[in-house]
């Protein structure tokens, strides 16, 4: 036990130096993550950006990288939750924000299939919305979804089915 | 097409539209949602505070209400350059001890516990040992016990650089079994060679117990309360206690070569402390041994405003600094606090926010859950 703790301890952190590598590698999925759920780019990379600005002053101390990606992943969520919770309060008080890619108004070049679904997608409450992003875009397993979301599996399973039915539903009504 | 087929090539066209490119972090935080308006209130939730007693005048506060205290330029006065803090394990982190920047709580190093082990309570060795610039004492749970409830711990030593960057490690003579899961707190003398530390006994109903171990003997007595923090005077004669009893906080003195011997320095509706409402939270001896410092929490909404009162030994009060709005309320109440020896900067821990000393409006605000402990 003790030359084991020998070893943890003088592997010890900070991880900061490995950042900028998986920074680097992870950067784009994030960001398009994130873009699926705020809708414009630049607060996606604002969102991930924010995220490793705070990690590289906090370095977590996670030496399995699948441990940091589901810590990063779940921390992008919260980022968009936020972005998406300040929208509705600027909706209010009538302030301008990107127009999503999926809206009539976006100048982003996404077929009119795509646009239906995914404003049919964003119809949705939010924890439906964010369940089928990571199942059918990120191909997360129930376990990794239930992580990020910190819910558990048989949440993730059950909300799957009803957010697919509710999909189909807002895509059938859509005028 | 079906609706997952129609959803999984609308989700690729739109991730398609994000070009793969590098995007260089920032040198400073971004802000997000710049374009959006901020409410009032949440900037008013975001102001954290910070609290110092230094400087408060010799003399009682005036009818006109408290000094606030706080040095304009924003540094850290005499304090250390550096504290270390243990965190409880989550679900994306194993239990750990980080060494942060004290100016701006940046993290400079730490290590993870072991399968089963948890990092208790940490306390500093003011005075340095061997080549290291800090040494800090852990007190660690290292996993079961003998009997069922029943919990082992050990006290190591780690030792830090100037950077707060771990150098090396050591096992101390303090090793004992007591009840899982209790709260415990640990102490140590300027030179780091006597320990004292709370505990709950195993097996064994009732309160919380103190051992004060010196060069291979260990001498125990009932604590009388639930142990808050625990700390030895100046000269190292005496453990200072603040506890939790029936009637409240209370600060006290046992002396370690007869236990029997205690001084009750402050109780929690002491008169002096009358004119400024609020629970006391925790309370210390300041370094020199001469004053109390109190730190007295008062809710108001989803935040309390914390005070820091400074006392002769008498229970004369000499003067309150406070700021509001103050910090988030922790859920359990407790407020983790650390004086230095070097000086009056106290280091303060509410729920998910560490205040800064040096300035108002510096605060480390943590994303995870709080620390269990932290101390310069």
């Amino acid at each position: 036990m003790e030359s084991e703790r020998v070893v943890r301890w003088a592997a010890a952190v900070p991880e900061r130096e490995r950042l900028p590598a998986f920074y680097r590698e992870q950067q784009t999925g994030l960001v398009r993550l994130a873009m699926m759920l705020v809708g414009d780019e630049v607060t996606a990379e604002d969102v991930v950006q924010d995220v490793f600005v705070r990690l590289h002053r906090s370095a977590p101390v996670l030496r399995d990288e699948a441990k940091l990606l589901a810590y990063v992943r779940a921390a992008v969520l919260n980022g968009c939750r936020s972005v998406l919770r300040r929208r509705r309060l600027a909706r209010r008080h009538a302030e301008w924000y990107e127009p999503p890619v999926w809206s009539a108004e976006s100048e982003a070049m996404l077929g009119e299939d795509h646009r239906a679904v995914m404003r049919a997608l964003h119809r949705l409450p939010r924890r439906k919305r964010e369940v089928l992003v990571l199942r059918f875009y990120a191909d997360l397993s129930d376990e990794e979804i239930a992580v990020a979301l910190r819910v558990r599996p048989s949440t993730v399973r059950s909300t799957l089915s009803r957010a697919l039915s509710a999909l189909e539903r807002e895509l059938r009504d859509a005028p | 097409m079906n609706v997952e087929d129609r959803l999984r090539a609308a989700l690729r066209g739109t991730a398609d539209l994000v070009e793969d490119r590098p995007r260089p972090l920032p040198a400073a935080r971004r802000r997000i949602g710049r374009r959006f308006v901020v409410p009032a209130w949440s900037a008013l939730a975001a102001a954290v505070v910070m609290l110092t007693p230094s400087a408060l005048p010799d003399h009682p506060g005036g009818p006109g209400g408290p000094d606030a205290v706080a040095s304009a330029d924003g540094g850290i006065g005499a304090a250390p350059q550096f504290f270390v803090a243990i965190y409880p394990a989550t679900e994306f982190r194993e239990a750990r001890w980080e060494s942060r920047r004290t100016a701006s709580g940046e993290v400079l190093g730490g290590a993870p516990a072991g399968p089963g082990e948890m990092y208790v309570s940490v306390t500093g060795v003011p005075e340095h040992r061997a080549a290291a610039a800090r040494s800090f004492l852990l007190l660690t749970r290292t996993g079961e016990g003998s009997r069922p409830g029943c919990a082992r711990y050990r006290v190591y030593a780690i030792h830090l650089d100037d950077d707060g960057r771990f150098l090396s490690w050591n096992p101390e003579d303090v090793d004992f079994e007591a009840a899982d899961g209790a709260p415990a707190h640990l102490a140590t003398t300027a030179k780091g060679d006597e320990i004292a530390y709370s505990y709950r006994e195993c097996g064994v109903p009732g309160g919380q117990r103190i051992a004060h171990h010196w060069n291979g003997t260990t001498t125990t007595w009932d604590a009388g309360g639930s142990v808050l923090s625990l700390a030895y005077t100046p000269d190292g004669q005496g453990v200072v206690v603040f506890q939790r009893g029936d009637d409240g906080g209370e600060l006290l003195v046992s002396r370690t070569y007869d236990p029997s011997d205690t001084t009750v320095l402050l109780r929690e509706h002491a008169k002096a402390l009358g004119d400024h409402a609020g629970d006391l939270l925790s309370a210390g001896l300041t370094p020199d041994g001469e004053r109390i410092t109190a730190v007295l929490g008062a809710p108001a909404g989803g935040v309390s405003v914390l005070r820091v009162a400074e006392l002769r030994k008498n229970g004369d009060l000499l003067g309150v600094t406070y700021r509001e709005p103050a910090v988030e309320t922790p859920r359990d109440g407790a407020v983790q606090v650390d004086q230095h020896r070097g000086g009056p900067e106290l280091l303060v821990q509410a729920g998910g926010t560490i205040l800064l000393p040096g300035s108002v409006s510096k605060a480390v605000v943590l994303d995870d859950p709080p620390p269990t402990d932290l101390a310069w």
